[in-house]
């Protein structure tokens, strides 16, 4: 088809002036008889891409942006001087909101998650190591989260969850950011659909205080700028337990895979989150297996940073 | 395809102070367009990255001051964006560039009959064989429903540029129809 040479490509344009080309694109008939099929054809394509949206979509989008639009209103000013410190904080940033959701999620769902242990396969393992990293002051994130917040008071917990998967999605510094936290977003919002549909717990208005407190609680913390890393991992952990835990029974029921591991590489090597082969150097969680050595102690990795945990970074390639 | 100038600036006003039936319409005015354009140019999941699309908007509706065709500009920058993430996301895959006209997924008998009718297989080959640009350039004045100036806008050129790239994608789809001898 396409083994035309230069000279009749010239003359096929030739047929195509500015008001030929408008008359098509706008789905009119074109003057010359010669066009009318692809003048079909692209009216075709027009009406074929053209669809409505269903009536619940509709209210389900404006509930949500009307809410988005009103908490703008009144934080959009107080926010904006302790904006966009800087990118490079923002992949673990995210990585650790998600962690955090996911496994508050987790715990409420009734998915047991052994809080204590955060030994490397445990799902908290790999959200104490994102949450030390985590960077605080973006602004953006933060606003993410009031707004989530405010659509959980509502008892949108869905929608709530998945506007805080959205704000993963904010475009990220290279390929690498931006397929992990994609990876991240996709198992907040599977979190979030299953926290909205349980089989065991339909979203009960006890859940949906406690996600909307979680989330405003993370939002306050991330605008703290006299946080540091830690701290703010260790507090928002702290409050992920107590908020989500549950029984203590079933310590060993794994969680949900964790975001940023599910999809990549070996698919029989889900839920792992320090086990990463070839995993690349900045993705949060993705401390090599093996280094802490259990804590067996009463308090999880994060707050004594460093603590059988390899250094950050080490050993990688 | 238009709320009127009048209008819009009614539904801005009311939808920047959170008013749900303002954003009711704007979201059933530009819910087609955008998807149909995600959907067009491969996004991996266009429904989804049409939510994404919209709740910038909302997110960044303090911000925005203008006109309707002004904010139509607005929509598809976001949505263009959003695309080009998507593809970078999504690139460990093969190239997933090609058009992909929502057969079935619109739903309207009406729609599929009419497409059924065109030699669906010869179109699609047709489009095929355009560069990522034609068609990005193609999908936003067809299916988002946007100006020459509109589109130079939103991917980043002058409009000559993308009076060239429509007119070439054109005459590219018309060689493939005048090659192949297809009849309606």
């Amino acid at each position: 088809m396409s083994d035309c040479g230069v000279y009749e490509d010239d003359m096929s344009i030739k047929r195509f002036s500015d008001a030929e080309v408008e008359r098509l694109l706008s789905g009119q008939a074109p003057e010359n008889p010669e066009l009318a099929l692809l003048g079909s054809a692209l009216a075709a394509v027009h009406v074929v891409e053209l669809g409505e949206p269903s009536d619940e979509s509709v209210s389900r989008f404006a509930s949500e942006a009307a809410a988005i639009a009103r908490s703008s209103v009144s934080t959009g000013a107080a926010s904006k001087p302790t904006r966009r410190r800087g990118a490079l904080t923002t992949l673990q940033e995210r990585l650790a909101i998600v962690g955090v959701a996911v496994f508050v999620l987790a715990g409420m769902s009734g998915i047991a998650v052994a809080a204590d242990a955060a030994a490397p396969g445990d799902p908290l393992y790999g959200i104490d190591r994102a949450l030390e990293r985590v960077g605080i002051n973006d602004g953006a994130a933060e606003e993410r989260l009031a707004e989530a917040g405010a659509l959980a008071s509502r008892g949108q917990v869905t929608e709530a969850m998945g506007h805080a998967a959205a704000a993963i999605e904010e475009p990220a510094d290279d390929r690498t950011s931006a397929a992990s936290a994609s990876h991240a977003a996709t198992a907040l919002r599977e979190a979030a659909v299953s926290v909205g549909s349980g089989d065991e717990e339909p979203t009960s208005e006890e859940v949906q205080v406690a996600v909307s407190a979680m989330l405003a609680e993370m939002a306050t913390l991330l605008g703290d700028p006299d946080l540091d890393g830690a701290e703010f991992g260790r507090r928002v952990s702290e409050m992920a337990r107590s908020l989500g835990r549950p029984d203590d029974s079933a310590g060993e029921a794994p969680g949900p895979d964790l975001p940023d591991e599910s999809e990549r590489g070996l698919p029989d090597d889900t839920g792992q989150p320090g086990n990463t082969p070839g995993g690349p150097p900045d993705e949060a969680p993705g401390g090599p297996p093996g280094g802490a050595d259990g804590s067996p102690g009463d308090g999880p990795p994060s707050s004594t940073p460093g603590g059988g945990g390899p250094p950050e970074g080490a050993g990688r390639p | 395809m238009s709320l009127g100038d009048e209008s819009f600036a009614r539904i801005l006003d009311a939808a920047k102070s959170g008013a749900e039936w303002a954003w009711s319409s704007l979201y059933r005015e530009y819910w087609g367009p955008v998807m149909g354009y995600l959907r067009s140019r491969g996004a991996v999941d266009p429904d989804d990255l049409a939510g994404e699309v919209l709740l910038k908007i909302a997110r960044g509706i303090q911000r925005f001051e203008g006109g309707e065709t002004s904010f139509r500009s607005w929509v598809f920058v976001i949505a263009h964006r959003s695309l080009i993430d998507d593809r970078r996301r999504a690139s460990r895959r093969p190239e997933t560039t090609e058009w992909r006209p929502g057969v079935g997924e619109v739903g309207g008998d009406v729609e599929q009959e009419a497409l059924d009718q065109l030699a669906t297989g010869e179109l699609l080959e047709a489009l095929e064989s355009l560069t990522v640009a034609q068609r990005d350039v193609l999908s936003l004045r067809l299916v988002a429903g946007l100006t020459v100036d509109q589109v130079a806008e939103v991917v980043g050129k002058r409009p000559g540029a993308v009076k060239a790239l429509q007119r070439r994608a054109l005459a590219s789809l018309q060689k493939v129809i005048d090659v192949s001898g297809v009849t309606l």
